[in-house]
C-alpha cells in the first residue's frame, strides 16, 4: 500500500522480518504440535508441512486480497475469494496428513491429529495475526507521514513568512549614506545623531528581526527613526506628524510589521508630487489592542523599480497578518485619489 | 581662458544636491547654472538656459529622470546620479555619458567628467565652437584638481601607489592608478608601452633597442607590450 521509495536496504530488512515472523510461528506451531519434549524430528516435519499449507493463503491474503478491501462489490473482490482460498487450503492440509504423506514421506508415519474446524481455526487465527500487524504497520507509516506532513508545513510557513518579512529597500540605506556623507562634506551638526539613527536601524533589520516577537515600544522607535531618516532627506515641503499614545512597554509585536506601510507612504506620498506633501502617524495603544492609523497623500509615481516586486509591499504585509496574527487584525486601506489612509487594528 | 560647461543639478534631496554642488565648484571647468529638485519644473530650465550636462538623479517625484530624459527633444550630456544602480544599462541606452551611483567619491565624479570632456572632443559641436576647449582633462593632484592639456602631456609613470604625470610644464602627482588614468585619456594619442607607463605617442621621438624617447626621457617598452607597440607604427 506504501511502497514510495524502497530502496535495497529497506526491502532487505523487510525480507528479515518476513523470514524472522516465519521462523517465529514455526516455532510457536511445533510447542503446540509437539508430543514429547525435546521435539521429535516427526514434529519438525509435520509442522513444516503444516505452515507449507497455511502460508500461501497468508501471503495470497496479504498482498493480493488485503490492498484489494476497499474495491467494490467487497463480497466479491474480498470475502469469495479468501473463503475460498482458505477452504482450498484447509482441504490440502487435511488430504496431506490422512493420505498424501504416507507415499512422500515413508518414513514416518503422520495422523491427522485435529479435526477440520481446528485447523480452521489455526488458519483463522494465522490471517488474522498477519492482518494485525500488517495494518499497525500500515497504521504506524500513515502516522509517521502525517507527522511529516505537519512538519513539512510547518516549515514551510516559517519560510514563507521568513520570505515575506519586510526587506527594507537598500536604496534607502544608499540614499541615507549618501545624505550622512553630505553632511560629512560639510561638517554639518545634525551628522552625529544621523549616524546613531541610522545604525539603531540597521541594528533592528539585522538582528532583532529574526525574532518572533520584538517590544512594540522598539518597533516604534524604529518607525521614529525611519522617520527621522526620511526626513532628513526631504526638503521643507514634507509635512510629517506623528502621534504615539498608550504604554507600549509591556506589548510585543512582529518585527518589521508596520514599517512596510511607512515606507509605502514614503514611497507614494513624497515621491508622488512636486508641491506640498504630507504624512500623518497615530498610533494608539488600548491594552494590548493597537491601533494604527497612517494617512499621506497620494500621487501618480514614475515607478523607476523595474522588479516584479513593486506593490508587494502591502501584499506581503497582508500575508504576514494572516499568517502571524488570524482572526486577530483588521486592516483597512482606503485609496481616495488625493489621499491614502491605512487602518490597522491589531490584538497583540 | 577656456569656456565652461554650463551644467545643471535635478535631484529632489537637498543633502545630495549639496554634494554635487560642492564636486561642481571644485572643478574649474564646471559653471553650475541651475539646481532644480522636480523633473517636471527642469524642462523649461534645460532649454532656456542653454544647459550642457545634466547631472540627473533616477528616481525623482513625479517624473523619473529617466522618462524626464526621454522626454527632452535636444537633450543635452547626462550624467545619471543615482542609489539604483540596477538602471545602468538602461541609462546607457540613452546615451548618457556616465551613471554615479551614491554616496559618490569626488575622484570618481572626476572620471565622469573626464568623460564628458573626452566625449565632447569627439562631438565639438554639442558643447562648443572652439575645438580646442576640450583638449585637456581634470586632474586631482595634491589637493586640488588641475586642468591640464592633453598636448602638454609627454608620459605618466607608476610608482608605488601614485601615478606621476609628467607635461612639458612640469609634473602631478595623483593618486589614480595607471590604468584608470589611461581609460580617461583619449585612446587615439595615449598608448600603455610598460607595466608602469604610459606615454603619448606623437611625442614619441625615436624608438631604440627596448626604449623610446619622449622629450628628454628613454622611457623602457615591456615585452608584454612590445609587440602591439611595433605592430601600430609600422
Amino acid at each position: 500500500m506504501f511502497t514510495g521509495k524502497i530502496n535495497r536496504n529497506n526491502r532487505n530488512v523487510r525480507i528479515m522480518q518476513h523470514i524472522l515472523f516465519i521462523f517465529l510461528v514455526f516455532f510457536i506451531l511445533l510447542n503446540t504440535f509437539k508430543f514429547n519434549s525435546p521435539p521429535a524430528p516427526v514434529d519438525y516435519v509435520y509442522t513444516t508441512l503444516f505452515l507449507a499449507t497455511v502460508l500461501p493463503v497468508v501471503y495470497l491474503h496479504l498482498y493480493w486480497l488485503l490492498p484489494k478491501l476497499r474495491s467494490k462489490p467487497f463480497l466479491v473482490s474480498y470475502i469469495i475469494p479468501l473463503a475460498l482460498i482458505t477452504a482450498a487450503a484447509i482441504w490440502v492440509n487435511i488430504q496431506l496428513f490422512d493420505h498424501w504423506s504416507a507415499n512422500l514421506f515413508p518414513g514416518f508415519y503422520f495422523i491427522s491429529y485435529f479435526t477440520w474446524w481446528e485447523i480452521s481455526l489455526f488458519f483463522i487465527i494465522l490471517i488474522l495475526l498477519t492482518t494485525l500487524l500488517k495494518l499497525s504497520k500500515s497504521w504506524f507509516l500513515v502516522n509517521q507521514l502525517q507527522r511529516e506532513l505537519l512538519e513539512k508545513e510547518k516549515q514551510r510557513v516559517q519560510e514563507e513568512l521568513k520570505a515575506l518579512k519586510a526587506q527594507v529597500n537598500p536604496h534607502f540605506f544608499f540614499n541615507t549614506l549618501n545624505s550622512i556623507y553630505s553632511m560629512s562634506l560639510d561638517k554639518d551638526e545634525r551628522l552625529p545623531a544621523t549616524v546613531l539613527q541610522l545604525s539603531e536601524l540597521m541594528r533592528y533589520f539585522l538582528y532583532q528581526s529574526n525574532e518572533d516577537l520584538v517590544p512594540l515600544a522598539k518597533e516604534i522607535e524604529v518607525l521614529k527613526d525611519y522617520i527621522a531618516l526620511q526626513r532628513i532627506r526631504s526638503d521643507e515641503k514634507l509635512d510629517i506628524k506623528t502621534v504615539i499614545e498608550g504604554d507600549a512597554e509591556q506589548q510585543k509585536i512582529a518585527p518589521l510589521l508596520l514599517i512596510p506601510f511607512l515606507e509605502n507612504s514614503f514611497k507614494h506620498g513624497v515621491k508622488g508630487d512636486v508641491g506640498a506633501t504630507f504624512i500623518d502617524l497615530k498610533i494608539s495603544l488600548n491594552g494590548n489592542s493597537l491601533n494604527f492609523l497612517l494617512e499621506n497623500n497620494k500621487g501618480t509615481v514614475d515607478v523607476v523599480e523595474k522588479n516584479d516586486n513593486k506593490g508587494l509591499g502591502l501584499a506581503n504585509v497582508k500575508r504576514r497578518l494572516d499568517l502571524l496574527y488570524p482572526a486577530r487584525h483588521h486592516l483597512i486601506i482606503q485609496d481616495q485619489g488625493k489621499d491614502f489612509i491605512v487602518n490597522l487594528q491589531l490584538q497583540l | 581662458m577656456n569656456a565652461s560647461i554650463r551644467c545643471m543639478i535635478i535631484e529632489d534631496e537637498p543633502l545630495a544636491q549639496n554634494v554635487l554642488k560642492k564636486y561642481i565648484d571644485e572643478v574649474p571647468s564646471l559653471d553650475l547654472i541651475a539646481v532644480c529638485g522636480n523633473a517636471l519644473e527642469a524642462q523649461d530650465i534645460v532649454q532656456t538656459n542653454n544647459i550642457q550636462l545634466l547631472f540627473l538623479d533616477v528616481n525623482l517625484p513625479k517624473l523619473s529622470g529617466i522618462n524626464f530624459l526621454r522626454t527632452l527633444p535636444d537633450p543635452p550630456l547626462v550624467i545619471f546620479t543615482t542609489a539604483y544602480p540596477e538602471f545602468a544599462v538602461e541609462g546607457f541606452e540613452l546615451d548618457a555619458v556616465d551613471y554615479l551611483v551614491k554616496p559618490i567619491s569626488f575622484e570618481r565624479f572626476l572620471k565622469a567628467i573626464n568623460k564628458v570632456l573626452n566625449k565632447s572632443s569627439r562631438q565639438p559641436a554639442r558643447l562648443t565652437e572652439d575645438k580646442n576647449t576640450n583638449d585637456y582633462i581634470l586632474l586631482k593632484a595634491d589637493k586640488k584638481v588641475y586642468r591640464i592639456n592633453l598636448e602638454d602631456i609627454l608620459y605618466a609613470e607608476a610608482t608605488g601607489d601614485y601615478v606621476k604625470v609628467i607635461t612639458r610644464e612640469g609634473q602631478y602627482i595623483t593618486n589614480i592608478t595607471l590604468k584608470k588614468l589611461l581609460e580617461e585619456l583619449p585612446d587615439n594619442d595615449f598608448i600603455r608601452v610598460h607595466k608602469s607607463f604610459i606615454i603619448s605617442a606623437s611625442k614619441i621621438k625615436f624608438f631604440e633597442g627596448n626604449y623610446v624617447k619622449v622629450g628628454q626621457t628613454d622611457i623602457p617598452i615591456g615585452a608584454a607590450y612590445r609587440e602591439d607597440i611595433f605592430a601600430r607604427f609600422k
